[in-house]
């Protein structure tokens, strides 16, 4: 049989989506670490539910429910930091090894392996990180449910609304950590970027004039998403438009570096 | 069938490729021999998409590589073998690359058989040895059941019985019309191997050649040894050889076959006390070709002593 009685039609680019979830969801490696950082969210959820009153000065049985629950979420963020990293480390390990060279001479078309890596890791990371704030919030669950306290409406969408957007911040900084782990070909440049953004409003705040940017920054957007940003916070869909905004300008940096250069 | 034309690589100050202009033909075992920083990884490369060409170009099939449909279905290529995530298992590593290329699970078990990787799909590349990565190297590449193959070096690492079944690989792969090119710095290695050779030296091509016509040109020479080598000597270059003193006091003889030495030497009455044809190896011809490190203008043929076996 040779090459050219075969259907040689091309494969697309679901087939390099395919092949990047496979590369990246496909190792025991993978695995144990996504159920790291849902471990890690818990215990994090655990140990900020449990200390409420000491950090915040505020007793646990005078917090409204509400709040146990927000505390709790601060689990899913250390998970978030998890993921982030590891979406980096994935890029930067095949820079690192040179398997890199294989992804792209299995997909020569590289512009395709930078789309196909985005909405991988923003599926897994998604995927992980919201059963990393379920879990979270269980936990404040049950340490409301243990201290005979009463507990949060599970009816009340504000509660899901804060847990979906909890969420959000593993997959969107997963996101620009793997562009920029691509742009800088290592893992240091990724775990940089998305770290740039995450202290990008802190930094804002200690600049005169600084604040009339916040709105522009992920975080913001985050919390607004989460409806925890506050009466000055930006609405909810100009939130969705900045993340949007930010997610196109990683991924196209990333996409015009990876492009015209050598691997 | 893979043709470069006119290709140049510069990195900074280093030009590793230098003006490369071949075509590898189907149907037939193509070696692309050069010693070490010769230009053919860098070469390989650009063919495949790799490093961008300065100038010039590459293509396969009549297309730019990246251009290709289905790139791993037409070709498949190994560069390096070591350029792998060890932490993966041969399997999983294999699996990626076939749904890059929309091909079945199925496969990668029959390519883990046909490289003799049975039953090691569960390893860890980390746990595997030197040859066993090269093997699996060459697994990747044969994924797509592709009508053209690249590997450089692939007989790096490889036990003799491995070097064995590469060649046979190689060799049936060409008999079925495919399109092989395979790299070597070793031209004995390539001589087992190839039907055709093309030898780069400092990234410009000095050879274009079939492996017969290379081993007909290889030149043949005698040793002699007689208590009388400078009269034997006399008597040989009287007759249109070219005889040369070794450091032991033998005589090097180029140009005139072992039977005739002898019939001279027994024709003037001098005595011989060894009488050694030695036959020319194609390694010589290679250290030839590659020895003035391509500074030989290629296409000068006229001029160029090497340029005989450039097209
Ligand atoms: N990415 C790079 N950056 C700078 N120089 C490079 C790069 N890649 C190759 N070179 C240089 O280009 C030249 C050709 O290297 P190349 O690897 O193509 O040689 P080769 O023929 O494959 O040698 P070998 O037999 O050792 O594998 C060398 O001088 C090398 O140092
Ligand atoms: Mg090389």
């Amino acid at each position: 049989m040779t090459a050219s009685t075969r259907d040689l039609s091309g494969a697309g680019a679901g087939a390099a989506v395919a092949a990047e979830w496979t590369k990246l969801t496909g190792t025991g490696r993978a695995r144990r670490a996504a159920a790291g950082a849902v471990v890690l969210a818990l215990a994090v959820a655990a140990v900020f539910c449990l200390t409420i009153g000491p950090t915040t000065g505020v007793a646990l049985a005078d917090q409204p429910a509400f709040d146990v629950l927000t505390a709790s979420l601060l689990g899913a963020d250390a998970a978030a930091l998890v993921l982030t990293v590891l979406a980096a480390a994935a890029v930067g390990g095949e820079y690192t090894t040179g398997m890199v060279r294989t992804t792209f001479t299995a997909t020569p078309r590289r512009g395709r392996v930078v789309l196909a890596r985005a909405v991988t890791v923003v599926a897994a990371a998604g995927a992980v990180s919201l059963v990393a704030a379920v879990g979270a919030a269980l936990v404040s669950l049950v340490v409301l449910a243990g201290a005979g306290l009463p507990l949060w409406d599970a009816a009340d969408p504000a509660v899901w609304r804060a847990v979906a957007g909890a969420a959000l911040m593993a997959p969107f900084h997963a996101l620009v950590a793997t562009a920029g782990a691509l742009w800088s070909r290592s893992t240091a440049g990724g775990v940089v970027a998305a770290l740039a953004l995450l202290v990008a409003p802190t930094l804002a705040g200690w600049v005169p004039g600084g604040a009339a940017v916040l709105p522009l920054l992920p975080g913001e957007a985050l919390h607004s998403l989460a409806g925890i940003a506050g009466p000055e916070g930006p609405h909810p869909a100009a939130a969705v438009l900045v993340l949007a905004a930010w997610s196109a300008l990683a991924l196209a940096a990333a996409d015009r570096a990876v492009r015209g250069r050598d691997v | 069938m893979i043709a470069v034309r006119e290709l140049v690589k510069r990195y900074g100050d280093t030009v590793a490729v230098d003006g490369l202009t071949f075509a590898v033909e189907p149907g037939r075992v193509t070696g692309f021999l050069g010693p070490n920083g010769a230009g053919k990884s860098t070469t390989l490369r650009m063919v495949l998409g790799l490093d961008v060409p300065t100038s010039g170009t590459a293509t396969v099939d009549g297309a730019p590589y990246r251009d290709l449909p289905s790139p791993t279905r037409r070709v498949g290529a190994l560069l390096d073998p070591g350029a792998v995530d060890p932490g993966r298992t041969a399997h999983g590593h294999l699996l990626w690359q076939a749904r890059a290329a929309g091909i079945g699970r199925a496969r990668v078990d029959e390519v883990l058989g046909l490289v003799g990787l049975e039953g090691r799909g569960g390893h860890a590349i980390r746990h595997l040895s030197l040859g066993m990565r090269q093997r699996l190297g060459i697994a990747g590449a044969l994924l797509g059941d592709p009508g053209v193959l690249i590997l450089d070096e692939p007989l790096n690492g490889l036990d003799p019985e491995g070097i064995v079944w590469v060649r046979r690989l190689l060799r049936g792969f060409a008999r079925e019309g495919r399109t092989v090119l395979v790299s070597s710095h070793l031209m004995n290695e390539m001589e087992a191997t190839a039907d055709h050779v093309l030898v780069v030296s400092r990234g410009r091509l000095v050879a274009d050649v079939g492996v017969a016509e290379l081993a007909a040109g290889a030149r043949e020479r005698v040793e002699v040894a007689s208590p009388d080598p400078a009269g034997l000597a006399a008597l040989l270059a009287r007759a249109g050889a070219a005889p040369s003193a070794a450091a032991d006091g033998r005589l090097v003889v180029t140009g005139m076959d072992a039977a005739r030495v002898g019939e001279l030497a027994a024709a003037h009455g001098v005595v011989l006390h060894a009488l050694v044809p030695v036959r020319a190896r194609l390694e010589d011809a290679f250290i030839r070709l590659t020895g003035d490190g391509g500074r030989t203008p290629v296409r000068d043929a006229g001029t160029a002593g090497e340029g005989e076996w450039v097209r």
